[in-house]
């Protein structure tokens, strides 16, 4: 322990120092025990991700291409409002994407 | 040979047969699990928080933790404003967890003598989570217009785009919209429908081999441990997917509160 003092390693015997020592020590710990935890959350959260992304995109374009049907079974103009629709649809999808993984990536930037 | 129909688990059954005004409402084995979901979390939680010990016991420590984590949640998505939405968020989780994890019993046979039982999970039928997401998107746009007003549609007219961009933007704005209630709900019973479809696949296996002949037996071996390590993977998603409903349910509310983005 002698030996250890000449590095600028507080003293032992003061109660505050031991105190404050004791916390830098535990923070330091958590900090590479919640790094490991982090390495094994991440695969599950892909997954979680990818699936989100899927069903995200593909609904929306359901869904526009429903709306373009419907709109064609009331005005009776069949091939063009399924057309615009699904369109539309797909620029929905797109968007519901780009908000999911806004939202993600705010998640993630809180998270740090 | 035994039952491996793996579609069997999905089966609606009448418990209690019931007729008005033409419409069938029977008691059925769907409504005993929504009902056994809601009666066991709501005496799990009137248990928990009984005492009101200063000082937390193991029951009160799982309420206090629930009740935190939805909080959490709350907060961070929809701000504290959000946080008058909590009671609703909260039941929505906790419906959905406890019927996703009622689900997870292989074989749990109701009470009832006569019926054909097996195990049910209530969020692997659409018709469900569509339920639960259409309540999601009332509350919005309910909430939003009795706060908002006409101000709620500025939701479909994102500022910060050329006026003759709306032509385009604001319809497909509408779009997204209208495919919020129906992801949310997709998204939940797909998980829910692929797992236990999956698992009882890979379990119908081990029956059929098993069936099959002494030496087949052993080569059993191989999908039982798959179903073991699926049956863990569907106890990740039934958590999983109660929690980005309710979190999703969230950043909706967030819309209603504030629409212009």
């Amino acid at each position: 322990m002698i030996m250890m003092s000449n590095r600028d390693e507080p003293d032992r015997s003061n109660p505050e120092d031991r105190l404050a020592d004791f916390e830098k020590r535990l923070s330091a710990r958590l900090e590479s025990r919640n790094a490991e935890d982090r390495k094994y959350d991440r695969p599950r959260q892909g997954w979680a991700i990818g699936l989100r992304y899927g069903t995200e995109f593909m609904v929306g374009v359901l869904v526009g291409a429903a709306i373009g049907y419907l709109i064609d079974r009331v005005f009776d103009t069949l091939p063009f409002g399924l057309l615009i629709g699904t369109l539309l649809g797909f620029g929905a999808g797109t968007m519901n994407v780009v908000r999911a993984a806004k939202e993600l990536s705010e998640c993630a930037s809180r998270d740090n | 040979m035994a039952d491996t129909n793996p579609i069997k688990q999905f089966e609606i059954h009448e418990v209690a047969p019931l007729e008005i005004a033409g419409l069938n409402l029977a008691f059925t084995n769907s409504a005993f699990f929504m009902l056994l979901a809601t009666v066991s979390v709501t005496l799990l939680m009137a248990l928990a928080t009984n005492k009101r010990a200063l000082v937390p016991g193991r029951g009160q420590s799982i309420a206090e933790i629930l009740y935190g984590f939805v909080a959490d949640m709350v907060r961070s998505s929809a701000g504290n404003e959000g946080l008058r939405f909590f009671p609703f968020v909260f039941t929505l989780f906790i419906f959905i967890l406890a019927g996703n994890m009622f689900g997870m019993f292989p074989y749990l046979p109701l009470p009832i003598p006569g019926v054909d039982n097996h195990g049910f999970t209530i969020t692997s039928h659409i018709i469900v989570t569509l339920t639960l997401s259409m309540m999601v998107m009332a509350i919005v746009v309910g909430f939003g217009v009795y706060k908002n007003g006409f101000k709620f549609l500025k939701l479909f007219v994102p500022a910060g785009v050329p006026p003759i961009l709306y032509i385009i933007v604001t319809p497909i704005e509408v779009i997204s919209f209208l495919s919020r209630p129906i992801s949310l709900s997709v998204r939940l019973f797909a998980n829910m429908l692929a797992g236990h479809i999956l698992l009882k696949v890979f379990a119908g296996f081990i029956v059929m081999l098993g069936a099959a002949g002494a030496a087949w037996g052993i080569v059993g071996i191989l999908p039982f441990a798959m179903v073991i390590g699926l049956t863990a993977l569907e106890f990740l998603v039934a958590f999983l997917q109660a929690y980005v409903f309710a979190i999703l349910t969230c950043i909706y509310l967030n819309d209603a509160l504030h629409p212009a983005h």
